[in-house]
């Protein structure tokens, strides 16, 4: 833990790089192609909302 | 109408958004260097924001510089994996949904051929694909089309013959191809000294869910490749142990 929390400070790259993130996300979305049309979905909703309606309430 | 938006245009403008950035998803997923590189790129924008918002004076105006340039730093550095991710955005999934794997009697095949060629000390690459379509490669290679033999492929990597040199693509019960030419591995971890026989035999591994088996020219060694790992197998029966594994 303490180990984890010293790469953590001196090393943040490298304690993000370790973990291969990138790596794990491309396999996952790789395996499930649904999570990726439900991601941008999601996206295009907020764009959507952020662009039509969030500017049109009077709060 | 919504907000004095009509509707239709709403709906357009919501599909046209959702397709572009279901492709740019896709093209982040489609290359894992990239994705990285974008992971990278996404923690350095939160640290600018974070020293924006605090007001941390040199950081910010290090990070604003660095967050400006970036976009463009991608565009010249990633040049060849943009490339080729924009030419994966357009193809047909890769991925075969009925998959046929060999049978016993191909397995033992090639278990045979590869122990005979290991003892004389004759250099092979055999790859056994799986879902991933090997048909890139195979269209450039010699197509052959044959039931899967101990003879056939003993004899296909006889040195001085003209498909000695590249690898055997196998489907199912079936030798696809010979003399097929892989990309090499440029993975750094692996023994400078590796021939080019074990790193084409790698390169595919990595980009493919495939099985390569590599017998070494130099020592007869039998080692496969499979997802980017490579183990060296010098027993028959590991190897055949992997195999069923791999075929099942």
């Amino acid at each position: 833990m303490m180990k984890k929390l010293a790469t953590l400070i001196f090393e943040p790259f490298k304690f993000f790089a370790s973990r291969n993130f990138a790596e794990k996300l491309s396999v996952y979305l790789t395996k499930n192609p649904v999570v990726v049309v439900i991601i941008s979905i999601i996206v295009t909703l907020t764009i959507i909302f952020f662009t039509y309606i969030f500017p049109n309430i009077t709060w | 109408m919504i907000f004095g938006t009509p509707i239709w245009k709403l709906i357009v403008d919501a599909y046209v958004i959702w397709v572009m950035v279901f492709f740019f998803m896709k093209f982040l997923v489609t290359n894992k260097k990239i994705l990285s590189v974008i992971l990278s790129f996404v923690f350095i924008y939160i640290i600018a924001y974070f020293a924006n918002y605090f007001g941390i004076i040199v950081s910010s105006i290090i990070l604003d510089y660095l967050t400006e340039w970036l976009p463009i730093a991608l565009i010249v550095v990633m040049a060849p994996d943009l490339r080729r991710s924009i030419e994966n955005i357009w193809k047909a999934d890769t991925k075969r949904d009925n998959i046929v794997m060999g049978s016993e009697k191909t397995k033992q095949n090639i278990v045979d051929a590869a122990m005979f060629l290991s003892s004389q000390q004759i250099g092979a690459l055999m790859t056994i694909e799986k879902h991933n379509t090997l048909d890139q490669y195979s269209d450039r290679a010699i197509q052959m089309n044959s039931i899967v033999s101990k003879e056939i492929l003993i004899n296909i990597f006889t040195p001085n013959t003209p498909l000695h040199d590249g690898a055997v693509i196998i489907r199912g019960d079936q030798i696809l191809c010979a003399g097929a030419y892989f990309v090499l591995s440029d993975n750094q971890n692996f023994d400078k000294t590796m021939g080019s026989r074990h790193r084409a035999g790698l390169g595919i591994s990595e980009v493919s869910d495939s099985l390569t088996i590599i017998v070494s020219e130099e020592t007869g060694s039998v080692s496969i490749a499979v997802e980017g790992i490579m183990l060296k197998l010098n027993d028959r029966d590991k190897l055949m142990e992997y195999i069923n594994m791999f075929m099942k």
